[in-house]
Formats: C-alpha cells, structure tokens, sequence
C-alpha cells in the first residue's frame, strides 16, 4: 500500500497555485511564440516557471540538495556571471558609430534614465503607504531599475538587492521591452505637437577613424569605473565586448561573443530566471505592483527624454527632433525604430534614425552607468541615519 | 531621514552622477573627433 502512495507522491503533492503558475508560463510561451515578445527570453523563462512549480520542486531542489536550476541559480546569477557574460555578447553586437556622428545624442541616454529614478520614489511611496509590502530602499531600487530597459542590468540589481523578487522584476523588464512599440507611441504623442513630430535633423555621415573605435571603449570604462567603481564588471564587460569587435584582429572571437557565447547563456539565464518564479515567491501582491512600476518606469524614461529634447531645443540652434529622447532607452533597436516610423506618419520625407540609433547605443552606455551608480549609491545611502 | 527622503536623495545623485558620467563621455567623444579631424587636415 505504501508503494503505492509512492507512486501517486506527485498528485498528492499537486496544489492549485501550480496550475496558476503553469497558466502564466503558458502566457509567456504563447508571448514567445505568437507574438514574438523577446522570445529568446520568455520562451525558456516560461518553461521554467512551468519547471520550479512541478510537485516535489525536484528541479530547483533545496539548499542541502540543490536541483539543477538551483545550482545554475548560485553559480550564473548569483554571482553575477551570466548577465556579464551576455554583456560581452551585448558589446560585441553595438557599434557606437551613430554616436560619434552627433556625440549631442549622448545626453538622451542619460535623460530617459529618469523613469528609474521616479520609480523608486513610487515604489518607496507605496511601501510608505502599505509597509507589509517591504518596499524599503532595496526593493524599489530593484524595482526601479526595470526602467533600465535593460535585462542584464536589471537581473544584477535585483540579484544583489532583493533575490526573492528577481523573478517579477525580470519578466517585467523583458515583457516591457518587448512591448516598446505599443508603451512609447501614445507617451510621445502625449508630449509633443505634429510641427515638433516633423522636426528634420541633418545626419553629417564621417568615418571614424580605427584608433578612436578602439580607444573608446577602454575610455569608457576607465571613466565609469573612476565614478562608480562599483560597475566596474558591468561596463568592463560589455565594452570588452566591443573591443574585440572594433579591433578587428580577433573576428572569431567577436563572432563567438554575439552567437554562441550569447546564445547558450541566454538559454541558461532565461530558464533559471524562470526557475526563480516559484508560486510562494510570485503569486503575490508584490508581483502585481511590480508590474505596475515596470510600466512606469518606462512611461517616465520615454517622457525624461523627450522634455529633455524639448528643454535642449530652448538652448540650440539646431533643433532636435523630440521624439529622438525617447529613443534614449536601451531598448534596441526598437525605440529608434518606433522614433522614425513615427516621424515618417509625420512626414514621410523625415529620416531621423541614424539620430534616433545614435540615442539608443547612449541609452545602452546610460542604463549600464544608472545601474552601477545604484549599486554604489543604495547601500550608502541606506546606511544615512 | 525617511526612505522618501533617501529616494530623493538617490534621485537627485544618481541623475548627476548618469549626466556627468555621460558628459565626460560626450567630451572624450567630442576630443577624439577633434584630434581626427586635426589629422585629416594635416594629411590634406
């Protein structure tokens, strides 16, 4: 009889929040699939989260025994390893050519950081509001940084400042990412007029000598490295990245870095994100006003870029198209895309994209710096009586 | 200090701190196309 019980251990072990669970790593694989929302991502991150909420979690396992996502969990994200490696991916696929032919781009990469920022101060006012949530400083950093729109970035701020919430935090800065295209548009119209829409830039195409191509990205992070020591891994990996891209002499490496490397950490850190998504962590309160924050702070980047391009018309006499702001996010290369599918509704005649590519390799150099000076800056600044 | 206030705070240093990082980004940018440009010239 009790090889029996045995053997039905599993349906025994069955419990409604599993079925909630497998419904929303359904959704993400139908996003994946149906859709093409990041699908490199959702599709394993929602198998995962079908895996850890299996009966028995013999996957994720436990501390004493760990499973195989747990081990991966320990080794890839905790230590910060997969993200980092993904940014030497990242670095190897940007070419920061767009930005020396008008380096003035440089400040939307930095302006549509402001939705990390304002999140926070949300996501600190709620806790102030609902203290059982334990929004303190650490969590709505985390939550913040999902206006990064930058996956790696987020999953390290997370992983060092609220572990518990890397799951919701990482669907939401992917699932956002993948959602640009219908999240920027109406934020863009709202903030600007059709003559601004129809504003032209002039693109001066240059070459750009080698030697600058190289010595940037050691430039770079020598730079940001001196400011916040802290991101140090952060840039230093996504511009070695670039480096072995730009210097031209290691093209197997370079190609390594953008395919295979790329590839088969994404396969690893997308399942173990998933497998962070077990039903006690996710089905929560918690995950749902992170979601909500996540679409904030993405309102609030696209709007941080575009009053600022619109504050920076008020000064220059070249005047910038403002929907090249919004294209400050790191979300590439949909926001340049969306920028000048967007101008070209306006005046079919407009070509902004070079601009608008230009802001979005800054908007990529700016979610790496925003997330570094997190780091540095949160753990000071919660230890101020 | 409350954690509003710390969020300020962090609101406020962390803006200055992506716009200066950026900034000097901007000028090595800026200096590097200078010094390129210089060149250029020389070899015309």
């Amino acid at each position: 009889m009790e090889g029996f019980s045995k053997l039905l251990e599993g349906v025994f072990a069955l419990r409604w929040e599993f079925l909630v669970m497998y419904a929303i790593g359904g959704i993400l694989i139908y996003l994946a699939i149906k859709k093409d929302y990041e699908p490199m991502l959702l599709l394993p991150i929602g198998f995962g989260a079908i895996l850890v909420n299996l009966p028995l979690n013999m996957i994720w396992g436990s501390a004493a025994e760990p499973g195989a996502l747990l081990l991966l969990y320990n080794s890839g994200i905790l230590t910060e390893l997969f993200p980092l490696l993904i940014f030497i991916g990242i670095g190897a696929m940007t070419d920061f050519r767009p930005l020396f032919a008008n380096p003035r781009m440089l400040f939307f990469g930095a302006a549509a950081q402001f939705g990390i920022f304002f999140t926070v101060l949300a996501a600190l006012a709620i806790g102030a509001a609902f203290p059982s949530l334990g929004f303190d400083l650490f969590t709505s950093a985390s939550i913040g940084i999902i206006g990064a729109a930058d996956g790696p970035t987020s999953i390290v701020v997370a992983s060092k400042f609220a572990p518990k919430l890397l799951g919701p935090i990482s669907v939401a800065a992917y699932s956002y990412m993948a959602l640009v295209p219908i999240i920027q548009p109406p934020v863009i119209r709202a903030m600007t007029t059709k003559e601004e829409r129809k504003i032209r830039m002039v693109y001066a195409q240059r070459e750009i000598p080698k030697w600058i191509m190289v010595l940037f990205p050691i430039v770079v992070t020598v730079i940001a490295a001196i400011i916040a020591p802290i991101s140090a891994p952060l840039i230093g990996f996504l511009m070695f990245g670039n480096l072995i891209k730009e210097s031209g002499v290691v093209e197997r490496l370079s190609k390594a870095a953008q395919n295979e490397l790329s590839n088969i950490v994404t396969l690893l850190l997308g399942i173990t994100i998933g497998g962070t998504m077990h039903y006690e962590a996710f089905l929560s309160m918690q995950t749902l006003i992170i979601l909500a924050l996540g679409l904030v702070a993405f309102v609030f980047d696209t709007a941080g870029g575009v009053l600022f391009a619109k504050l920076m018309n008020l000064f220059s006499k070249n005047k910038v198209n403002p929907m090249i702001g919004a294209a400050g996010i790191s979300a590439f290369p949909m926001a340049a895309r969306i920028v000048q599918r967007m101008a070209k509704e306006e005046d079919p005649h407009n070509f902004i994209l070079m601009q608008a590519v230009g802001a979005n390799v800054a908007g990529q150099l700016g979610s790496v710096v925003a997330g570094g000076i997190i780091l540095s800056l949160v753990p000071y600044l919660a230890g101020l009586v | 200090m409350t954690d509003i206030t710390r969020g300020l705070m962090l609101m406020g240093y962390g803006l200055i701190g992506v716009f200066g990082t950026l900034i000097l980004f901007y000028i090595c940018a800026k200096v590097f196309m200078k010094i390129a440009a210089g060149k250029e010239n020389k070899k015309i």
